[in-house]
């Protein structure tokens, strides 16, 4: 249920991508093949690339996404992008924020502030529309276009798991044809088609909530930022979202009250009438376009498992959390990040292929924190029983002259998710307390003319505080990277001199050792490629 | 801290005009209300969860809930 009235984006068309067919089938075996490109598919492809993988990327349409999808980026997914060799253009285009405010009716209740991190290269969440993101994500694939094939109009319709990997029957504007693939990775979305061949289904709730997107082009010099009122006189009883983007657009994200009528709100005079009476309210005199109306419903669903034998699942094939505190897509790029070397490091024999069970059993332990936090979010904008309605009303009532209760009205904005019980982690023998334990994400913070996010590679990385003799680190099979680490970066990372902490190639932090010791740092090494404890 | 009969007695009796004054359909609301204030005074996370399951207890599930 969408409508589309003006383009903000040029699309760039492109034509079906068929190989060369044997009686109807592709002759080559794919190592992997990447069911859709999305944000998720086109960063797992990128992500597979730096390790000298080379997926087919199998996509139903002739361009990057179209309409109001995901519309913020975080940091981490900043930092993976930078992996990618992707941020750049994402900075260019999109819009930094670190503010939030929340009104009761017309009252102020909560004011957000998210401090900058002076340290850290990317800002805590920036906003681009999801085509640009997908976009530069094609355009640095197409650098690659010798090694990864991204087959547009090409539709999946038939996912089979055989012993050795999985069939696929794909149909395209010229004809349908047959491939196999040692290994698929669906990443087509929250109606996967992989999902249901394989007979699975998610488990979870569905809200009741509906909620209409709106995107209009207005000039105006409000700063960016999240809006949100509750109980506005333009929607009396519900909610009302707003951000800011680059190029005057900005996302309106209403809620609709539960007597009224789907069709009939979706229609365009009831929605820019809608728009004008919140705008008028105000104060923004500026004249506006609409440029794309679409309904949405919060779901909080996942996979009970992300990897099925040959098949993996990722993005919102795997799981589907509510939209608030933008978690849909960053958490989907996350998947990809931690996926890709899993995966290569397996393919190319340089891991046992039980460490692909930690990418299920890590990925779920973030699902269940995004949607455990995404869940409340969701609930507070749309109270699910009397009993929730009433306690918010009390909470809005109260955050005006009470600041303690203003925690409940917090949006619980998207934040790098650890995995402090990862079977993969190397015991640590400092204390619990340490700043940075393995499981976490490794903060960012300069080093060297440059930034520890950019310094990252695809391969395991030792950071040392002081001197560092890396003996034959460097070599062999899985080599490990040794960097000096002093200044802030040490400061942030809680390292004493002479001590070390090891960094997986996903920039989650493995281990940390009071003192540097290169056989210790190959043992993690090696007990993690094994897949970890059992 | 507890508190003795008499102040006991004085605050039933201003929470009982009190509501008796905002009237029936907002009784709720400032019940709600007050709860917070007093979870907030209370700052016993243990406390407050026993009295939410003490206050729960001598009441039936409405009909159709779970």
């Amino acid at each position: 249920m969408s409508r589309a009235f003006v383009s903000y984006f040029d699309y760039r068309q492109y034509e079906p991508l068929l190989p060369r067919l044997e009686h109807g089938r592709d002759p080559v075996r794919a190592t992997v093949a990447i069911v859709g490109g999305g944000p998720v598919g086109f960063a797992l492809a990128l992500g597979l690339a730096r390790y000298g993988i080379r997926p087919v990327v199998i996509e139903a349409d002739e361009s990057v996404c179209t309409g109001s999808r995901a519309g913020c980026i975080t940091r981490r997914s900043l930092e993976i992008f930078e992996q990618l060799g992707a941020a750049a253009p994402m900075m260019r285009q999109g819009l930094p924020w670190s503010e939030g405010w929340s009104y009761h009716r017309t009252t102020e209740v909560f004011h957000l502030r998210m401090p900058p991190d002076a340290h850290a290269k990317y800002p805590a969440l920036v906003n681009i529309q999801q085509c640009y993101v997908e976009q530069y994500l094609v355009d640095e694939l197409e650098k690659l276009r010798d090694r990864i094939e991204i087959r547009w109009q090409s539709r999946v319709a038939e996912a089979t798991p055989r012993a050795d990997g999985v069939e696929l029957a794909i149909e395209t504007p010229r004809g349908g044809y047959r491939m196999n693939a040692d290994w698929v990775v669906a990443c087509d979305g929250a109606r996967s088609t992989v999902r249901r061949a394989l007979g699975l289904n998610f488990v979870g709730t569905r809200y009741e909530g509906r909620y209409v997107i709106v995107d209009i082009k207005m000039p105006s010099d409000l700063p960016p930022g999240r809006r949100a009122w509750f109980d506005p006189p333009s929607n009396p009883g519900a909610t009302l979202l707003l951000h800011k983007h680059r190029n005057d657009l900005w996302r309106f994200d209403y809620q609709l009250r539960p007597d009224e009528d789907a069709d009939a709100a979706v229609e365009p005079e009831n929605v820019l009438a809608r728009v004008q009476s919140h705008l008028d309210l105000m104060g923004e005199r500026a004249p506006w376009n609409p440029v794309w109306i679409s309904m949405y419903k919060a779901s909080a669903l996942t996979l009970e498992r992300y990897r099925h034998g040959r098949v993996l699942f990722a993005g919102d094939a795997a799981h589907l959390t509510p939209i608030f505190g933008v978690r849909g897509m960053n958490s989907g790029i996350d998947d990809t990040h931690n996926l890709a070397w899993k995966l290569a490091f397996v393919l190319r024999g340089r891991a046992r292929e039980r460490l692909l069970d930690s990418y299920s059993g890590e990925r779920l332990h973030a699902t269940g924190e995004n949607l455990r936090h995404s869940s409340k979010s969701a609930e507070f904008m749309d109270p699910p029983s009397p009993g929730f309605h009433l306690m918010r009303g009390a909470v809005l009532s109260l955050a005006g002259r009470n600041e303690w209760v203003r925690s409940l009205v917090n949006p619980r904005q998207s934040t790098a998710i650890g995995f402090p019980g990862s079977p993969l982690n190397d015991s640590s023998d400092e204390p619990a307390a340490a700043l940075v334990a393995p499981g976490d994400n490794l903060p960012d913070a300069p080093l060297g003319g440059t930034h520890l996010s950019s310094l990252l590679g695809p391969q395991f990385t030792a950071l040392v505080a002081g001197r560092a003799d890396a003996g034959t680190l460097a070599d062999g099979p899985v080599p490990v990277a040794v960097h000096e680490t002093t200044g802030v970066a040490a400061e942030r990372l809680g390292l004493r001199a002479g001590a070390a902490v090891l960094v997986r190639p996903d920039g989650h932090v493995l281990a940390r050792h009071g003192a540097f010791d290169p056989a210790r740092i190959r043992a993690a090494v090696q007990r993690c490629c094994e897949g970890g404890t059992a | 801290m507890s508190l003795d009969a008499q102040s006991l007695d004085d605050l039933y009796t201003e929470l009982c005009n009190t509501l008796t004054e905002v009237g029936e359909a907002q009784t709720p609301a400032l019940l709600a209300r007050l709860c917070l204030l007093l979870m907030r005074e209370s700052g016993d996370p243990e406390r407050i969860r026993s009295a939410i399951r003490e206050a729960r207890a001598a009441l039936p599930a409405a009909h159709g809930a779970a």
